[in-house]
């Protein structure tokens, strides 16, 4: 029968089942996986339809489900009735029993597994997290789902817009090479910045504790915020991260300790129960982490004593190194990040491949000389996309605000960057911009011009149309000679230090300041629309309020006001001060 | 078969550029583009998308991108869950395996299509649909088209249909 049908396709008359008068139609049977074309009569109810399609799909009547239109096609109505013609395409899917019950299950057992929390499934998904890569688990299908919602914020960190793969794939890449390369490690470790970053306990609290699987882990080991809060065990643990021998020497009178424990009755029952209850989740919240190199970093503290780490209740100093460390090469990548995008000013000019002008060479001695480290940084310059991944990543949301609320830290950072140790001027330039630069680090949308290539580079026309300007035409724009220096992210800042570096020369030529203004309510205004909101207020508006108070206060030269606000972000104190050490009268 | 019941059907559209597209499109591409457009039919309660990672779903508005920029009504379908289901399943074994994703030829936006077709006999809004083509039709557009291969959108959801 089925020859028969293949054979007679182009001659419809043997094809029916049946006499009829009614004319032929082709119509056009699509399953998920295939397509088939079916003459039948015009007239012919759903049921002769179906004997067709079984017939030439090799399935049983009662498995088939015929979908048209929206409708479900039942066995009593005819092709007619629902409106199906010539040329139409019907849709087929061929129940198998035990695949619907396959399927409900499965989809439940994911969506419980999902809604469980990552936390209980992460245990299981700890060990294989370093190796595995979450599209193809390598474990027992029953565990897959689990392994996935393990991932849980993993996965759809890393699906950022890379693919699971790539991304993850990078940063595992990563995680080897640091894990192979113990030098690396104790390379960073040495590097001022990470330091700078670790002996600031604050900054290490409020980071930790802005880790989602950090609070779920305080939630319910409260002796870890009670360890998180006493901050001389903070210092210490930083002290004891910094110095890797100190840190290995822990180590030792651990496993020594340990052992002694462990002879005691009863005592290996209760380091296991600690182990279980503690340590396992801390680890795979370190894990989990999707910042680089928290796995080698974990590693590296648990890992000479991975059986049974906790020997006293209070004695905490190799737990915590999991997340300490994480931490800090959190902030110091991104720190890294950060600056090395500050840093390019005076080096490299950025390309369409390389949009932040990132010239790995000169970012910074210590951490990224390594080629490890180097090729990782090329690759996120080459790829903005990663860029932004890193960037929209909520870790590094939490950082940026740290750094946003901390400008001390901020400046210290970027001073300690040795790029800047050489140049003051440019460091002045930097402080006085600096909270500019970390309000617009804040800002969505300039983190999106930034890591956007094509924005850079219309950024850096705007700047070197600027400079050439200068050049052509000193007397027109004398004030752009300082501001036409810094680098590239910043250049969002530039116009807003020309207009504060104009009232502060002596020229005062009210349109140039329009101009200014003008660009830098383009800037703000292509910032705003860009990102969607929509909501771009010029600076007058934003800062109405400043600029009333100070005109009560007598400072009458609006431009001179706008522009010091604008420089120092709606600070009226620090404008002021701006305003009164560039008299422009 | 009794099911009678009606179940809503919705498009969900997210632009994936948040706005950027249609600023810098003219200037980039010599052509107006509204949006990178990133689609997910809702359905029964869920969102389902096609992304690097195989066939996805989520509560609705469960990925990272949020809210979506416009849904579109796209009817009612009588197929139930468990069809879906199954439909589903099917293509995750064939067409629409993970490994199957390309950005421009076979992507979120072609399994919205092919879903939707299936639940309502109706196609998603062809702006979205001639996205591809618009792009490659620049030569940025072909400059890029190299990257883009090899990227794949996953915004995240972890019921992966069919997954091994």
């Amino acid at each position: 029968m089925a020859e028969q049908g293949a054979a007679d396709l182009g001659n419809n008359n043997n094809n029916k089942p049946e006499a009829s008068e009614g004319t032929i139609i082709k119509v056009t049977v699509k399953t998920p996986k295939d397509k088939e074309e079916i003459a039948i009569a015009e007239d012919a109810s759903v049921t002769q339809f179906k004997e067709e399609i079984s017939k030439r799909f090799k399935a049983k009547q009662d498995q088939l489900v015929l979908i048209f239109a929206g409708k479900i096609l039942k066995d009593g109505d005819s092709l007619s009735q629902h409106g199906i013609k010539d040329g139409l395409t019907v849709h087929l899917v061929i129940k198998t029993a035990h695949k619907a019950a396959d399927g409900s299950s499965t989809s439940a057992s994911s969506s419980t597994s999902t809604q469980a929390g990552n936390s209980s499934a992460s245990s299981p998904a700890a060990n294989p997290a370093p190796t595995t890569v979450p599209t193809g688990s390598g474990q027992a299908p029953t565990q897959t789902p689990n392994i996935m919602s393990g991932f849980g914020d993993l996965a759809s960190l890393a699906g950022l817009g890379m693919g699971s793969a790539n991304f993850m794939e990078l940063q595992q890449q990563m995680q080897r090479q640091l894990m192979s390369n113990p030098e690396m490690l104790s390379q960073i470790m040495e590097n001022p910045l990470v330091q700078n970053m670790m002996s600031n306990p604050d900054l290490m609290r409020q980071m930790i504790m802005a880790n989602p699987q950090m609070q779920q882990l305080m939630e319910r080991n409260p002796e870890i915020s009670h360890m998180l809060n006493n901050p001389e065990l903070m210092r210490q643990t930083m002290e004891l991260a910094r110095n890797p021998a100190m840190m290995q020497e822990m180590m030792r009178n651990q496993d020594r300790a340990l052992s002694n424990l462990e002879s005691i009755p009863g005592g290996y029952n209760a380091l296991r129960r600690m182990y279980t209850d503690i340590q396992e989740p801390m680890f795979s919240a370190a894990r989990e982490q999707v910042s680089f190199g928290s796995n080698p970093f974990s590693a590296l503290g648990g890992n000479s004593d991975s059986g049974a780490q906790p020997s006293r209740t209070e004695n905490r100093e190799p737990l915590p190194n999991p997340w300490g460390p994480p931490n800090s090469s959190n902030p110091s990548e991104s720190g890294g990040g950060t600056t090395g995008s500050t840093s390019t000013s005076g080096t490299t000019n950025p390309s369409v491949s390389n949009p932040l002008g990132v010239n790995p060479a000169s970012l910074g001695n210590g951490m990224f000389n390594s080629p490890g480290m180097q090729s990782l940084l090329q690759q996120i310059s080459e790829n903005p996309q990663l860029m932004q991944n890193m960037l929209s990543a909520p870790y590094m949301r939490s950082m940026m605000q740290s750094l946003a609320q901390n400008p001390e830290l901020a400046s210290q950072v970027m001073m300690n960057n040795p790029l800047f140790s050489g140049n003051p001027q440019l460091q002045e330039q930097f402080r006085s911009q600096l909270p500019i630069f970390l309000q617009q680090m804040q800002n969505p949308e300039a983190l999106s011009v930034m890591t956007n290539p094509r924005a850079m580079q219309a950024l850096m026309q705007i700047q070197q149309g600027l400079q050439t300007l200068q050049t052509e035409a000193p007397g027109l724009m004398p004030s752009l000679m300082t501001g036409g220096i810094p680098g590239v992210p910043t250049g969002g800042a530039v116009p807003a230090e020309n207009p504060a570096s104009s009232p502060s020369s002596a020229a005062t030529n009210p349109a140039q300041q329009q101009l200014m203004q003008q660009m830098l309510q383009m800037f703000a205004g292509g910032g705003g629309s860009g990102g969607g909101n929509g909501t771009s207020q010029t600076p007058e508006v934003r800062f109405q309020t400043q600029l009333d108070q100070l005109n009560a206060m007598g400072f009458i030269n609006r431009e001179a006001n706008l522009q010091a606000l604008i420089a120092t972000g709606g600070d009226i104190n620090a404008a002021i001060e701006r305003l009164l050490g560039s008299q422009p009268s | 078969m009794a099911q009678n019941n009606s179940f809503p059907v919705k498009l969900f559209i997210y632009d994936l550029s948040g706005g950027m597209a249609r600023q810098l499109s003219p200037v980039m591409l010599g052509r107006q583009l509204d949006g990178i457009w990133h689609t997910g039919v809702v359905v029964h309660g869920k969102e389902f998308f096609f992304g690097g990672a195989g066939i996805n779903n989520c509560l609705p508005c469960g990925t990272i991108l949020g809210q979506p920029n416009s849904i579109v009504d796209l009817g009612y379908t009588e197929v139930n869950e468990d069809l879906f289901q199954e439909y589903l399943d099917s293509l995750a074994e064939s067409e629409y395996r993970g490994d199957k994703y390309n950005m421009f030829e076979h992507n979120c936006n072609t399994f919205s299509n092919d879903v939707v077709q299936f639940l309502t006999g109706k196609k998603i809004p062809s702006y979205i649909t001639d996205l591809p083509s618009e792009i490659l039709s620049t030569p940025f557009g072909q400059a890029i088209r190299p990257l883009l291969d090899s990227m794949a959108v996953n915004p995240g959801g972890n019921n992966i249909t069919g997954q091994r």
